[in-house]
């Protein structure tokens, strides 16, 4: 009864406006006043919550991020995809879904893809004559690809709750990440088809080769974290200091955009949107604690025996979960409060740690896109300019490829499980 | 357009650079170019706490909590700002008290020796302490102008 009193409570207060992590905070705190315990630990916990080296990497890959954006990186990989891929049947949105995918390669945030790479997108979009809301939509669902490739803040965060090879997990995601764009682009060329959108003026190898070489420093990222972790000169956290390093050093070599004013405004950024996520931390370092205390994690895991008797039933019981979680609820919360509580069964119905890691990042990446919580929706219709409500109608054809992948992840486990296993 | 940036924003910045660099100077020591240091591990851990916590005072300065409000939008405005002075006088209460608490964590700590720094663990716990009390001071700021400008508009 209490426990449905706190999860009730804390649905309640942050349907009402109160700070996710805040909520967390202030119900954790009255059940223990209610129940008449001891609170003086509840600081050591928010700060224990928060001291974990893996979880460093989050706050640098958000400062590599903002900073590819600060320094215009992000315009040379939309030339070079536009080179690529502007000529065919759906010209920019395949382009729009190409920047994507190489930009995830250098960021682990879908909200940076969102935010850096989307305005550009949409304009050049809309210049083309691509209505509002495909290339809203477009721009939406490509940055979903974002934390399925290699760098990932979803993924360090799932490693670090779950104790998962962070490392194995940023090459689990690189398959399905790929499958996704594919999924999107076959999306845009039928869409585009059937409304004839003009297409660029298919550009000459030599051209294609000067924007190549362009770009190459950045598109190189990927192959620098993935290669340099598994190849033992540096872990996953030390991979972001490594990525943020990167960044800063072919912008000096090749790009010169980054200006002194513009390194410290990332910085700041990264500081408000890290401090953001580490209330939420700190929140569920408390709300853990009380969950734990309740019991929640056998209540659940009972509740999954009862409707479950394989692995494959789990994963769709799960899935359906987070879909409909996903929908209202932020997928930041999901991944720290309740992946926590799934891990244990998941392992128990004998599901790959890291296989499972990827269904849920792919998951939670689905629901930034489902109305009416859909982050990534809020993040496009901001930085486009696009109604929110038109957005949310437009999206959902567009949330058929990714649940397509999903469904074949979850299906055939070695998507996900392959490339991490050559590695063993 | 320039931005203005806070005191807590400022130190949490300067924090977090210094904590990029522990980072490279950890790599950096596993390589024949410099003797790496022990320490580095829990001082970036440090470091990230401390920046975490003291940045979420700018996080309330500059309002960028994340939240997912949409049922406040049906609430007339009147009831709205109530709610929110509200909810701002429940937070500053737990505020104090977590100060109190992080204050009795600290001499908790005092005499418990840390891994690697030459320190207490109390230096880790004390950034809850100074966290909060910036926290504190940005919700009263945060009341005292809510609260006059309701007083304001119901007169």
């Amino acid at each position: 009864m209490e426990l449905l009193f706190v999860v009730g409570g804390w649905l309640l207060l942050v349907l009402l406006n109160v700070p996710i992590g805040i909520g967390m905070i202030m119900v954790s705190m009255g059940y223990f006043y209610y129940s008449g315990l001891g609170l003086s630990f509840a600081t050591q916990r928010m700060v224990d919550g928060l001291n974990s080296f893996p979880m460093l990497a989050v706050p640098l890959f958000i400062l590599a991020a903002a900073i590819l954006n600060s320094a215009g990186i992000t315009n040379h990989l939309f030339g070079f995809a536009r080179a690529l891929v502007g000529h065919l049947t759906g010209g920019l949105g395949h382009v729009n879904v190409l920047a994507s995918l190489f930009f995830s390669g250098m960021s682990g945030s879908a909200m940076a893809d969102a935010g850096g790479l989307g305005k550009m997108e949409i304009e050049a979009m809309r210049k083309a004559g691509y209505d509002d809301e495909f290339a809203g939509s477009v721009t939406a669902a490509s940055s979903m690809i974002g934390p399925l490739v290699p760098p990932s803040i979803t993924m360090v965060l799932y490693g670090v709750i779950s104790n998962t090879s962070i490392g194995k997990l940023f090459l689990g995601g690189i398959v399905p990440g790929v499958m996704c764009a594919v999924a999107l682009m076959v999306m845009v060329y039928f869409i585009a088809r059937k409304r004839e959108y003009l297409v660029d003026v298919r550009k000459s190898t030599g051209e294609i080769g000067t924007l190549f070489v362009k770009s190459l420093p950045a598109l190189l990222t990927p192959a620098v974290i993935v290669g340099g972790i598994f190849s033992g000169y540096f872990s996953p956290t030390e991979a972001a200091a490594i990525t943020v390093l990167y960044a800063i050093l072919i912008d000096l070599l090749f790009y010169r955009e980054l200006t002194f004013r513009r390194l410290w405004d990332a910085i700041y950024e990264t500081v408000i949107t890290s401090s953001a996520i580490a209330t939420i931390i700190a929140g569920v370092g408390l709300l853990g604690w009380v969950l734990a205390r309740e019991q929640a994690p056998q209540q659940i895991a009972n509740l999954f025996l009862s409707i479950a008797d394989d692995k494959l039933s789990f994963l769709i019981a799960v899935n359906l979960m987070i879909f409909v979680l996903g929908a209202f609820i932020e997928s930041l919360v999901i991944l720290l409060v309740v992946v926590p509580i799934l891990v244990p069964v998941a392992l128990g119905f004998g599901v790959d740690p890291v296989h499972f890691g990827i269904i849920v990042v792919l998951n939670l990446m689905i629901s930034i896109l489902t109305p009416p919580m859909g982050m990534a929706l809020f993040v496009v219709a901001q930085v486009g300019d696009i109604p929110f409500q038109k957005l949310a109608k437009a999206i959902v054809p567009w949330l058929i490829p990714p649940i397509v992948v999903l469904i074949l992840v979850c299906t055939f486990p070695i998507l996900a499980t392959g490339l991490p296993s050559l590695m063993d | 357009m320039k931005r203005k940036y806070g005191i807590e924003a400022s130190i949490a910045s300067v924090l977090f650079i210094v904590l990029f660099f522990v980072m490279v100077l950890q790599i950096l020591g596993r390589t024949p170019i410099v003797a790496g240091p022990v320490w580095t591990e829990e001082l970036a851990r440090w470091l990230w706490v401390w920046m975490a916590l003291i940045g979420i005072a700018t996080v309330e300065h500059d309002n960028a909590h994340l939240r997912m409000g949409f049922l406040i939008e049906f609430l007339p405005n009147r009831l709205q700002k109530i709610w929110a002075i509200i909810t701002d006088l429940v937070y500053i209460g737990l505020a104090g008290h977590l100060i109190w608490i992080a204050y009795k964590s600290i001499l908790r700590t005092w005499n418990y020796e840390t891994v690697t720094l030459p320190t207490t663990d109390a230096l880790l716990y004390a950034s809850a302490f100074v966290a909060m009390i910036l926290i504190f001071h940005r919700i009263a700021h945060r009341l005292f102008t809510s609260i006059t400008e309701f007083s304001k508009a119901e007169v």
